[in-house]
This record gives structure tokens, C-alpha cells and sequence, in this order.
């Protein structure tokens, strides 16, 4: 892992992410964004830099700035940052103006990673796909308000859009811990192979178990599946890893659920297929996280610059 | 890539395009002319667009100018003239001498006033925050108060958080009490707010109606009083606060704000024009418009150097100018095209079966229908959209048609339940301590509440003014 953006809101969840990243950047080195938007006030008869003048002259911060305030303290508690002999923090600070006023903080990880936290204003999910375009990031873990059914259909995610928008993987938390065992489902597609790569990525970094999960859809399918079982230890062998194997026999989707529950961390593959076919076609993936009780990680299949997409097999949702 | 999601993000705009051509395609109903179609075309597709806002509102104010000029509903003068009036005069002046106001540091003043009359106890300082807020409000406007006021309270939530981390009751009764203190009282006088100027100005150029400030202030003010009390008392006993005691945070926060000595002459200054404008206001505006008055106050901070014309430029928000000034064309276009009566009728042929047709039962219906929409949308769009229809339901059933407008302007301020509909409103939510829930809470009590208070002077208290249009 290169490059962690971790958005951030007012959520529990969002602290659960938060904490994560900075485990994983500490044990893996990679550099970490964290991100707040803050929503803009529209449409007020008065300009909303008249407003922010009178804050600041009763000594008012900003309600991110806190938040932000907040974040750092707590990637500090996690010893992100180096010390020096008295245990003092030893960060170095570097401020950098964007435009309308707003600011970020650069700050150096005990590992050298780079560490930034930053502001940016307007709607969440736009904000955060903008962030995302950056190439060099390869994961994003988003805290999520949990609504399911009506709630969701009339609120809308901003967790379910980034996972369906993003261009890297997405971890979306759900009671996210980072002894939690991981647990990836083996289908034999690419997509699930880069799926398992990751996991034990992620698995190594946490120091945690792995568990392979292949499903087969009736009791003719078994062998099969436990070929896919056999072709995921080997991705995890190469990568010096030992891993748990579970078959079993059922609708896929329905037994992944059943197997991750609130205690593993499900990590699935997305079907690289362009926006225009997810837009109308779905993605078994994206339909999982959406019904999961607990933290789904959804990767992407990894492309190499100037490299066409790799062409996968037929669906199976 | 993000063609499909932005496709997505737009749905509203293409719906609302997509609504737009088929009305064009669809005959116009019995009563209705082909420009009278036309002109509704344009209406409803801006009620779509201020409701779910897919682009900046401003814009919509434009394309109603544009559609207008498309559609053959009028020449391209008669169109700016719409735009143009004593009203807008009057909206953009108002906010000019806001600015001005904001701009000194008139707030801390006001702040230690309160202190000083209501002590540190939370119960009285809320209803001294409240009723202080509503006070100014009704006078300066609902906006000027909030951008005033609302850092002072937050500045007290930030000092109390210090010894009590846990503080989001104590944090939303405070903040409420200047958001809700001010939006009730917005309606007390034509300057508390723009859609007191749409009003009066519908009632002029519609049915040639002038209503003066302070006949205004007879009608509306009590409802400003009557709702001082309630809205503390309901903030108590929704949020339940954790402290009570403010005495360290204030005594904080005196040491943190110095007391800058006796008032300066530019404070003076301050009050003083304004105090010129109101009476201008209250003497003047017969001869010469509310709105000259207010261009007048404008011109004197200007000249007397109290504020800057940069700061005017970005503490103004023109675009909703642009809006009110649309809001108001597009009325005067309904009206014009018949589209307002038959509006009215099919309203009124609903209400009726209901028994709401006529009277009290009319004015509780539009209080209803202006609570909904309100909630909905900003509060000056919604006054000019829906006052044309409201008054024209009042003079088709016999019901005084002064009593439908002021009914119309009152009901359009109980936007309390969600963040956007007011200024106030969404300048406390960006503090960051409250929940939308929190709104929804404190805001449905208080609805009901105003419902009840507005109801009561409707047939109790305006009766004693005799008939009238």
C-alpha cells in the first residue's frame, strides 16, 4: 500500500477509519490524506465570508477545524508521528493555502510517509471522487451512517457512492477494528485473485488471520470451487502467507454474508467493468457491502498506466 | 467515467427539463390561455428547480428572465421592468445597511447587555438571548441578527465545552434561541424581511392595496411578542441542557473579548443612521417608497465611510437578489396571464368539500400550504410563487384579501424544521453542534406552535380592525 485517504465526518464509523488508517500507515508505511468537507452555506442573504469574519472575531473556529484538530491529536496518540528522547512529538508542520481561504497541514510520519490533513468545501461525494482521481492512492477507508432500506433510498450513501465511483479500493467501516480476521471470497476471476492479493496485504499488515472462503452455487460445483480455493493459497503462499479454507455449498452472495458477519472484514472483488455497464448491470460487490453488517473492503483491479483493462469472465450475479 | 455520475447528480435538472417540454406539448386546460400554459409551464419548472436546487439558484432567477422572453409572455423591457422595483430597491438597500451594521462590532454590546439584564443562569439567558434576538430582528432583519448574534453563543458553547466536554442540549438551546428568536420575529415589520417587500408589493401592484410600516407592525408584531416566551421554554424542555450555570464561561469570555471602553463614535454613527432610516421608514415611505429609504441609509454608511463598497460587494449576496427580483417577475406574470385565478379557483375547488373555502378556514388552509412549502424552499421564493395564488383564492371566496396576505407572510417564517430553509437556519447548522434531527425536533413544537398563536390573532385579534379590503 502507497497512498490512504481516509474522508472524515461527524460518524463513530469515521473514527473506527480513521484509527485503521493510521495502523496501517504505521505498519506499512504508506502515506496518509485525511479529508473533511465541509458543507457551504447557500443561499444566505448575507456572504458567508461576513459570517466567517464575525467567528473569528469572537475567537470561533471553524466546526472542521476542530474536527480536523481532533483527528490529528488522535493519529498522534497512535505514535503516527515520531518523538523525540522525552517523548515529546516531533512533527514537522508545513502549511499550505488552497483557494477560498482554506488551509491543509502537511506533517512528516515517524516512517517518512507523508501526512496531510486537509478542508474542502461543498457536497461530500464529489469532493471525495475529486480527491480520489489522484492516481497514487490505492485505498480509501470511509466511515458509513449504516442506513439500509427507505432511509437509504431517501438519504442516499456517501459511503455506497464513493465505492461505486471511486477509481481504487474501498474500505467501508462497520464496527472496524484492526485485530478483526480478514476474509475474502475466491472465485477463480482476476478480480478475485487481486482481491486476495490485497487481503493478504491487508492481513500481513495487521498481523491478523485470513480466512479464503469459496463458495460453490450447488454440490456439482464443489470441485471447482476448491480449485479457486487452491489457486487463492497460492497467491497467499507466494506472498509468504498461511490462510484458513472454507467451502461451502449456497447463493453466493447469501453465504459470504453469513460467513463474514459483524467479525471479519469481507474483502470482494469488483467486476472491472466500465461505469456504463455497472450503471445497468449492478456489481455483486457493490449489492453485498450494501447489505453487509460489518466492514466490506471492495478492490479494484488494479491497471498499470497505458495498459488496456484485462478482459474477465462471464457474471455471475 | 463520470458522465453517468453526474447524469446522476443532475436528475433533478433533466426531470425538471423533461416536465418543462411536455407541458409545452400538452393543450392548455379549459380557463387557461396558451400563454397562460405557458407562463405555468415556467412556474412549476421553477418550483421543481427551488425545491431540489440541481443548479445554483441564481441561475434559475436567470432562466426565468430568459424563458419569459422565449415564451412571448412580454418585451424584453417590459421583463427588466418586472425585475426592477420599490421592492427590490428595498431588499437590496436592507442588506446593504445589514452589512454595515454587521460590520461594526455592535454585537459585542448588545452580548454584554444581555449578560449583564440575565444573569448566568441558562433558563433566563436563553429567553434574554431570544427575546433580544426577535427584538433587533423584527427591525435590522432575520439575517443581520443571525450573522450577529450566532457567533456569541457559539463562542459561549466553546468556553463551557472546556470544563464540560458533553454540552450538545446546552449548544442547541443556545443556538436555537438566536435562530428561532430571529426568524420569528422576521415578519414583525417589512424590514425584517424580503418577503415582507414581495408582499407589499403584490398588494400594490395587484389589487392597489398600500399598506404603511406601521400598519404593518399593528397587524404583525404581537406575533413577534406572543412567540418570545414560547420559543425558550420549548428549547428547555426539547434539549434537556447538561449545564445550567454558565458564570465561568461568561466570565471568560468578558476576559477574552475586552471591553473596548465607552462606545466610539463610528457605534454611533452606526445607530444613528439606522434609527434616521427607520423613521424614514415610518414617515417617509408613503411618498417615497420604502426602498428609497433604504438606498438612502445605504448611501449614508457609504459616504459617511462606516463601511466600504468592497465589503458591501462580498457581504452582499446579489444572487438572491436576483432571486427575489425573479420571484417577483414571474408573480406579476401569473397574474397576468390569468394563471394566478385559476390557480386560486382549482385550489378553491379543492378546499371546498373540506369546508376551507371561505373565512378562517381559507386562511388555516393557506398557514398549512405555506408551512409545507416553506419547509420546502426559501422563504422569499415561496412567499413569491405562492402570495399572487393566496391572494386570489382570498378575493374569489369574499375573505379579506389583507388578512390572506399577512397570513401568507407570517405562515412563509415557520421554516424551522429543516436546516435550508432560512438564513439562520443554515448559518447554525454549519457550526457543526447540531443534527438534522435536532431541527425536526424543536422545529415541529414550534410550528405548532406558531400555528396555534397565528390562528388565535387571525380570529381574535385582527377582527378588532374592522373590515377591511
Amino acid at each position: 500500500m502507497r497512498k490512504l485517504l481516509i474522508p472524515i465526518s461527524y460518524l463513530p464509523s469515521c473514527q473506527q477509519a480513521l484509527e485503521f488508517g493510521a495502523r496501517l500507515s504505521i505498519s506499512s508505511g504508506a502515506s496518509l490524506t485525511v479529508l473533511h468537507v465541509a458543507p457551504v452555506v447557500k443561499n444566505a442573504p448575507l456572504g458567508h465570508k461576513l459570517s466567517g469574519e464575525k467567528l473569528a472575531e469572537w475567537g470561533v473556529e471553524p466546526a472542521y477545524f476542530q474536527l480536523l484538530r481532533q483527528a490529528e491529536a488522535k493519529l498522534n496518540a497512535l505514535g503516527l508521528f515520531p518523538h523525540d528522547t522525552q517523548g515529546r512529538p516531533r512533527a514537522k508542520h508545513a502549511l499550505k493555502v488552497l483557494h477560498k481561504g482554506l488551509y491543509e497541514v502537511h506533517l512528516i510520519g515517524s516512517q517518512g510517509q507523508a501526512v496531510r490533513l486537509r478542508v474542502s468545501e461543498g457536497r461530500p461525494v464529489p469532493e471525495i471522487l475529486r480527491e480520489a482521481d489522484d492516481p497514487t492512492y490505492d485505498l480509501i477507508i470511509t466511515g458509513t451512517r449504516g442506513h439500509r432500506g427507505l432511509r437509504r433510498f431517501l438519504l442516499g450513501s456517501v459511503a455506497q457512492e464513493v465505492a461505486y465511483g471511486a477509481p481504487c479500493s474501498v474500505l467501508v467501516a462497520k464496527g472496524l477494528r484492526t485485530d478483526q480476521p480478514v476474509l475474502v471470497g475466491a472465485t477463480g476471476r482476476l478480480t478475485s485473485l487481486e482481491a486476495v492479493r490485497q487481503a493478504g496485504e491487508l492481513a500481513a499488515a495487521l498481523g491478523t488471520r485470513i480466512t479464503v472462503l469459496a463458495i460453490a452455487p450447488s454440490a456439482e460445483e464443489r470441485k471447482e470451487a476448491e480449485d479457486h480455493a487452491e489457486t487463492a493459497l497460492g497467491v497467499l503462499a507466494e506472498m509468504g502467507l498461511g490462510a484458513d479454507v472454507a467451502i461451502r455449498e449456497g447463493e453466493p452472495a447469501e453465504v459470504m454474508l453469513q460467513e463474514a458477519g459483524q467479525e471479519h472484514i469481507l474483502v470482494l472483488g469488483r467486476l472491472e467493468r466500465s461505469r456504463v455497464k455497472r450503471y445497468f448491470l449492478g456489481d455483486i460487490s457493490l449489492r453485498t457491502l450494501e447489505r453487509s453488517s460489518g466492514s466490506v473492503l471492495i478492490t479494484t483491479y488494479p491497471r498499470p498506466l497505458g495498459e488496456e483493462p484485462t478482459p474477465v469472465g462471464p457474471i455471475l450475479t | 467515467m463520470h458522465f453517468l455520475h453526474r447524469l446522476a447528480a443532475r436528475r433533478w435538472l433533466w426531470f425538471s427539463i423533461l416536465v418543462g417540454v411536455a407541458l409545452l406539448l400538452v393543450p392548455p386546460p379549459p380557463g387557461l390561455t396558451p400563454a397562460g400554459m405557458r407562463a405555468l409551464d415556467i412556474l412549476i419548472v421553477a418550483v421543481i428547480l427551488f425545491i431540489t436546487e440541481p443548479i445554483p439558484l441564481p441561475a434559475v432567477a436567470l432562466l426565468i428572465a430568459v424563458l419569459q422572453a422565449f415564451f412571448a409572455l412580454a418585451s424584453p423591457d417590459e421583463i427588466a421592468r418586472s425585475f426592477m422595483s420599490d421592492s427590490v430597491f428595498f431588499i437590496m438597500g436592507s442588506l446593504m445597511i445589514s452589512v454595515a451594521i454587521v460590520k461594526q462590532r455592535l454585537d459585542r454590546r448588545i452580548a454584554f447587555a444581555i449578560f449583564r439584564l440575565s444573569g448566568p443562569r441558562l433558563g433566563r439567558l436563553a429567553f434574554g438571548i431570544t427575546a433580544v434576538s426577535a427584538l433587533l430582528a423584527s427591525f435590522i432583519g432575520e439575517h443581520t441578527v443571525a450573522a450577529m448574534m450566532l457567533p456569541v453563543v457559539l463562542a459561549i458553547v466553546g468556553l463551557v465545552q472546556r470544563d464540560h466536554p458533553q454540552v450538545r442540549g446546552l449548544a442547541a438551546v443556545l443556538i436555537f434561541s438566536v435562530a428561532y428568536g430571529a426568524q420569528i420575529a422576521g415578519v414583525g415589520t417589512p424590514s425584517g424581511g424580503a418577503r415582507n417587500a414581495i408582499m407589499l408589493d403584490y398588494w400594490r401592484s395587484l389589487f392597489g392595496i398600500h399598506v404603511g410600516y406601521l400598519d404593518w407592525m399593528k397587524y404583525a408584531y404581537p406575533m413577534v411578542l406572543l412567540q418570545i416566551p414560547v420559543v425558550p421554554w420549548l428549547l428547555l424542555h426539547t434539549f434537556r441542557p447538561e449545564v445550567h450555570d454558565l458564570r465561568r464561561a461568561l466570565a471568560r469570555l468578558r476576559g477574552q473579548v475586552r471591553r473596548s471602553g465607552p462606545m466610539s463614535l463610528a457605534e454611533w454613527q452606526t445607530i444613528g443612521i439606522f434609527l434616521l432610516v427607520l423613521l424614514g421608514w415610518i414617515t417617509l415611505s408613503g411618498r417615497y417608497g420604502l426602498g428609497i429609504v433604504a438606498l438612502l441609509g445605504a448611501s449614508l454608511y457609504l459616504v459617511t465611510g462606516l463601511v466600504k463598497w468592497e465589503d458591501l460587494n462580498s457581504g452582499v449576496n446579489w444572487g438572491v437578489i436576483w432571486l427575489y427580483a425573479a420571484a417577483i417577475s414571474l408573480g406579476l406574470r401569473l397574474q397576468q396571464t390569468g394563471v394566478a385565478s385559476w390557480l386560486a379557483q382549482t385550489f378553491l375547488g379543492v378546499l371546498t368539500p373540506l369546508g376551507l373555502a371561505h373565512g378562517v378556514g381559507l386562511l388555516l388552509a393557506i398557514v398549512l400550504l405555506m408551512l409545507i412549502l416553506t419547509n420546502m424552499m426559501s422563504t422569499g421564493a415561496a412567499v413569491a410563487v405562492l402570495g399572487p395564488i393566496t391572494l386570489h383564492m382570498a378575493k374569489l371566496a369574499g375573505t379579506s384579501i389583507l388578512d390572506a396576505g399577512f397570513v401568507t407572510a407570517i405562515a412563509s417564517g415557520f421554516g424551522y424544521l429543516v436546516i435550508a430553509s432560512t438564513p439562520a437556519g443554515m448559518i447554525a447548522y454549519s457550526s457543526g453542534l447540531l443534527r438534522p434531527s435536532d431541527y425536526l425536533r424543536a422545529g415541529a413544537r414550534l410550528a405548532l406552535a406558531s400555528v396555534i398563536i397565528l390562528m388565535a390573532l387571525v380570529t381574535l385579534y385582527w377582527p378588532l380592525f374592522g373590515p377591511t379590503h
